[in-house]
């Protein structure tokens, strides 16, 4: 299929001269038939979360039936609103927008020299900085959390939810190099240099030209963070001990085992978790495409 | 180490947890502080002294508090009547849901040790705090001293002749029904012969809409499969292991989980997911279950279409073995307090309040033999709750009794074995060559 | 070249890094090293190795990450590929579309494998309403719980999840292709083909290249969908070295065996991440000619 499609997207179909005696009209049906394909793929892609949505609101006699009607057959909120009476379902997520804004923040601020040293500077032991970043991510998660337990006890730093923030830009803060690297990468040498003639340091030139310039990668970076520190519930459950700190992400995931927590509510508690993330990423999602890599900035 | 040096020993304990003790206090005073006009209050004036502090908090870690609601209220009872009896000493609680709990103590004790004063625990976790970790202080000197027996399931948690955890939660299985389900397909007594559950089993099943058992059988809830199959080495005899010799493909065993998975096919309910089948089960779809007693008084407000149909039966086995799981208290060595904790213990196992706990709570075992003589209304309350009866025919053996040594793997062995017998429910494998495999594997991967 | 910036601004990420990332990591190699029994720590040398060599448990599950890593890279990125190149035309609702096509990407783990959980269910699940429409299929399939079907299940549901950021990156280094390079091409007389051949092809290999890497540590360290959705089971069929070492570690309570497990996995990783990298800079760079890993 990937093939296929190449040349149809690449670029608009090249039109034969002569021999087709109806160019017109078969270059309609190509369109056509690209936008059946975008359109059956976006309902196949979004086909999932449309069935999360419609088991939250589901009528109960129709859960777990078969054959498993396709249509909501009714609009129960009793799920939402049940919800939010038994759950503090606000503050936790409180708590994780609390400790989602303190990992994008830490992450930014030491993303930014980062990509800097990736990008632009030439110095001994830059490979292995480089490689080190990388290092960061290789070792399973479940093999970090007793060391990182251990060393926070003694620094009295657990049931608290700024640390915790702090641990996850710890693990977002290579990411964050990586991607904006490549949006410092694309700036051309020649801006920065001009900058200079301005009378700009090197650093000055990162929050004149580099930073203005990576605006996409930035807010790309404030994603990925934000969805890294957003989905967690590992780490919490190892750090916060105390109920009235929890997370969105630590309070879900303790629900899946409890008799009294409904599975319709499960998806109701998954909808609630969801929602910030998917308007998050569908307000900057623009910005998102084009930072990931820098290539559009041409 | 003997009771009486606990608190030399205590102060000997490394700069980390002493540290992190300090805070406690630091924050339970402030906490004094903030109730205000206490009496205690003048007494902690003096801030130098307040690692001596008059008030003593004590950190009890449980999963009571973390969703199973309806069993909370009691514990939170009998814990605050613990504060007003003992004026000076404070108990705070914390800890984790029962499905992480496992996780978050070994993750604890792995980095420096438990930190809580008093700890509820699974029993694979007490054991493991126990014999791994030699984090437990000994607490004989209280069944002594409040002259109870502790059933035998306290073997897992007894070493060198030390009692190192005091039951408080006996979990114990029996066939649990539906008694109007039962009847509407015309058995009016539950099954008493294998034969009859699994009779029972089949009439009742009525895909999609009724099933005849709800039998827990993905490796995404593992962990729960392996605590119900467990007893299905019981129905011909078997066990899983004798002492250090595993035994889990013994013919008994084959032939007790070829009838497992006979109900299971009858069952017609194959492959869901356990939230699904506990979903079933509270919408009144279920006619049989292989249930544990703790729990089953919350279906009074999660259920309260089965409820009042709800009724138990011991295991239709020749035996009419189950098993029975202890949850203790144990005591950390490594607290400050390890007298008021020994105190709580104390209280919580004292028969008045271990009855209140267990009528309240619905667990119809007490984990202590000579229970009656203190508490004569026991028996009364076993055959006056209607689902309950079942449970007190039923014999039960502890986890030792049918997984010797291997109690220490209890987890580790249940994944293989669930993980083996997946093929024998998929149909791609016999029961004998599923339970064979998982032998030959938990043979090499157990002996280091 | 550039004197001491480069200090100034090592310094505090190597500190912040070293400190909540590095220093667990050593910690965590140590204790591969050494046993704890009834509250004593000691040194073992080896020993934790040694059992590992002898479990197949530890062999079968090397096998799977081998299996599940490939599959990923693979899945991922020629899924990103194809989604990319459909998306890469001036058509109306063009953002919109790239929108709707990234949003599972923004989706935490647990509802999407409660999602799944419930949509892959045997009994009552929407998939075997649709799978029954296909003639000859009327059982009820397994999909979580069969051998095989549960590794494609487990695929099918981490593809879903991951591969808007495939998508997404490949999407904008294929718009930072000029424009001209295809019209010249076509004046060129180059067929579809021919043109993604020479053009599209060379411009996104260093991309491509950059997202196996990617790709192989993501799916490397994938835990919570795997461990939610199937526990790893059936048999050793999903139960990737991430999976085992959360079992050994915190299940069975093996914590140093655990933590010589994830030493192996990290060596793996490692030397994994290496010969991408290697194969990129010799291969890839030296044909196309552009920067991908620093």
């Amino acid at each position: 299929m990937a093939v296929s499609t190449v040349a149809i997207t690449s670029a608009p179909a090249r039109t034969p001269p002569v021999r087709n005696p109806w160019p017109r009209r078969k270059r309609k049906a190509k369109e056509a038939f690209r936008y059946a394909v975008i359109v059956v793929l976006c309902l196949v892609v979004l086909f999932p979360v449309y069935w999360m949505v419609l088991s939250t609101f589901q009528p109960e006699k129709y859960t777990l039936t078969y054959p498993p009607p396709f249509w909501l057959h009714g609009f129960n909120t009793n799920a939402i609103s049940s919800l939010f009476n038994q759950q503090p379902v606000a503050s936790w997520l409180f708590h994780s927008f609390i400790v989602s804004a303190v990992t994008v923040v830490v992450t930014v601020v030491l993303a930014i020299p980062g990509a800097y040293l990736l990008s632009r500077l030439r110095f001994r032991g830059s490979g292995a900085f480089a490689f080190l970043l990388l290092f960061t991510q290789l070792m399973p998660g479940a093999m970090i959390i007793v060391p990182e337990l251990e060393w926070f006890r003694t620094l009295h730093w657990t049931n608290n939810l700024f640390a915790l923030g702090l641990v996850y830009a710890a693990f977002n803060v290579p990411l964050g190099c990586w991607i904006l690297k490549s949006s410092f990468d694309t700036v051309p040498n020649e801006v920065v240099d001009a900058g200079y003639v301005d009378g700009c340091t090197q650093l000055g030139s990162i929050r004149r030209i580099l930073l203005p310039l990576s605006r996409s990668g930035l807010v790309a970076v404030v994603i990925v963070a934000f969805f890294g520190s957003w989905n967690d519930y590992l780490f919490a459950s190892a750090f916060l001990t105390n109920r009235s700190l929890y997370t969105a992400g630590l309070g879900i995931a303790t629900f899946i085992s409890q008799q009294n927590v409904q599975l319709y509510q499960l998806m109701a508690a998954g909808v609630v978790f969801s929602l910030l993330p998917v308007l998050l990423y569908v307000s900057v999602q623009r910005h998102v495409a084009r930072g990931l890599t820098a290539g559009a900035l041409k | 180490m003997s009771d009486s040096n606990h608190d030399e020993s205590s102060k000997e304990d490394s700069g980390k947890s002493s540290l992190s003790r300090r805070q406690f206090l630091g924050a339970s005073a402030a906490g004094a502080l903030a109730v205000g006009l206490t009496p205690n209050l003048s007494k902690l004036k003096s801030l130098q002294i307040r690692p001596r502090a008059a008030t003593t908090t004590l950190k009890l870690i449980s999963w009571e508090p973390f969703g199973q609601s309806p069993e909370f209220p009691a514990w939170t009872k009998v814990v605050n009547e613990f504060m007003a009896a003992n004026p000076t000493i404070k108990v705070e609680w914390g800890g984790w849901p029962f499905s992480t709990f496992d996780t978050n103590i070994i993750a604890e004790a792995q980095a420096g040790g438990v930190n809580a004063d008093v700890v509820m625990a699974p029993p694979e976790a007490a054991s493991t705090l126990i014999a791994k970790y030699n984090l437990a202080v000994p607490l004989q000197s209280i069944t002594k001293k409040l002259g109870l027996i502790p059933i035998p399931a306290h073997k897992q948690f007894t070493l060198n002749g030390n009692l190192y955890a005091l039951g408080v939660i006996d979990v114990a299985f029996a066939l649990t029904y539906d008694q109007r389900l039962l009847k509407a397909a015309g058995f009016s007594k539950p099954p008493s012969t294998m034969e009859q559950w699994l009779a029972a089993v089949k009439a009742t099943t009525k895909s999609p809409s009724q099933f005849g058992a709800s039998l827990i059988n993905t490796t995404a809830a593992q962990a729960d499969w392996w605590n119900q199959l467990q007893n299905f080495c019981l129905p011909y005899g078997g066990v899983w292991a004798k002492g250090t010799t595993l035994t889990i493909d013994s013919p008994a065993n084959i032939k007790g989980v070829e009838y497992w998975l006979s109900l299971l096919n009858a069952s017609g309910i194959k492959g869901t997911s356990e939230t699904a089948l506990t979903k079933l089960v509270l919408s009144d779809r279920v006619a049989t279950q292989f249930n544990v007693a703790a729990g089953l008084s919350n279906y009074k407000t999660l259920a309260p279409k089965l409820y009042p149909n709800l009724r138990s039966t011991p295991p239709p086995w020749p035996s009419k073995k189950a098993i029975a799981r202890l949850h203790p208290l144990l005591v950390m060595k490594s607290s400050k307090n390890i007298e008021a904790s020994m105190k709580l213990v104390e209280w919580c196992v004292t028969p008045k309040n271990l009855y209140y706990l267990t009528v309240t709570n619905g667990y119809p075992i007490i984990p202590f033999s000579n229970f009656q003589d203190f508490e004569p209304g026991y028996k009364k309350y076993l055959t006056n709750t209607p689902w309950l009866p079942g449970f007190l025919e039923t014999n039960y053996v502890g986890e030792f009794d049918i997984l010797g040594q291997y109690t220490y793997a209890y987890a580790q062995i249940g994944n293989i074995i669930a993980q083996n017998l997946e093929r024998a429910v998929s149909g791609s494998a016999s029961v004998a060559q599923a339970l064979h495999s998982a032998q030959t594997q938990a043979k090499e991967s157990l002996h280091a | 070249m550039q004197t001491n910036l480069h200090r100034k601004l090592l310094v505090p990420i190597l500190l912040f890094e070293g400190a909540f990332v590095i220093y667990p990591i050593v910690r965590g190699i140590i204790l591969a090293f050494q046993q704890t029994n009834f509250g004593k720590t000691s040194w073992v040398g080896l020993a934790n190795f040694r059992q590992m060599i002898h479990d197949p448990i530890f062999w079968a599950s090397i096998r799977t990450t081998f299996e599940f890593t490939f599959a990923m890279v693979v899945v991922w990125l020629s899924l990103g590929l194809g989604v990319a190149l459909l998306t890469n035309w001036a058509f109306k609702g063009r953002s919109f579309v790239r929108g709707i096509l990234a949003i599972p990407w923004a989706i935490p783990d647990v509802p999407t494998v409660l999602t799944f959980t419930i949509m892959l269910d045997p009994n009552f699940g929407i998939l075997n309403r649709i799978a029954s429409w296909i003639p000859g299929v009327h059982h009820q399939i397994q999909w979580l719980t069969a051998p095989n079907l549960a590794f494609i299940a487990i695929i099918m549901m981490v593809a879903w999840k991951g591969f808007p950021f495939y998508s997404l990156v490949i999407l904008s280094s294929l718009q930072a292709i000029p424009d001209e390079l295809y019209e010249a091409a076509r004046v060129d007389g180059a067929g579809t083909i021919q043109r993604f051949r020479s053009i599209t092809w060379p411009s996104i290999v260093p991309t491509l290249s950059l997202l196996a890497v990617l790709a192989f540590i993501f799916s490397f360290q994938q835990f919570t969908l795997i461990y939610l959705a199937t526990g790893g089971g059936p048999g050793q069929d999903t139960s990737t070295i991430a999976i085992l070492i959360y079992n050994q570690a915190f299940q069975y309570f093996n914590y140093n065996y655990a933590s010589s497990m994830a030493v192996v996995g990290l060596l793996l990783a490692v030397i994994g991440t290496i010969l991408f990298v290697v194969f990129e800079r010799r291969v890839i760079r030296q044909r196309y000619l552009q920067g991908g890993l620093g």
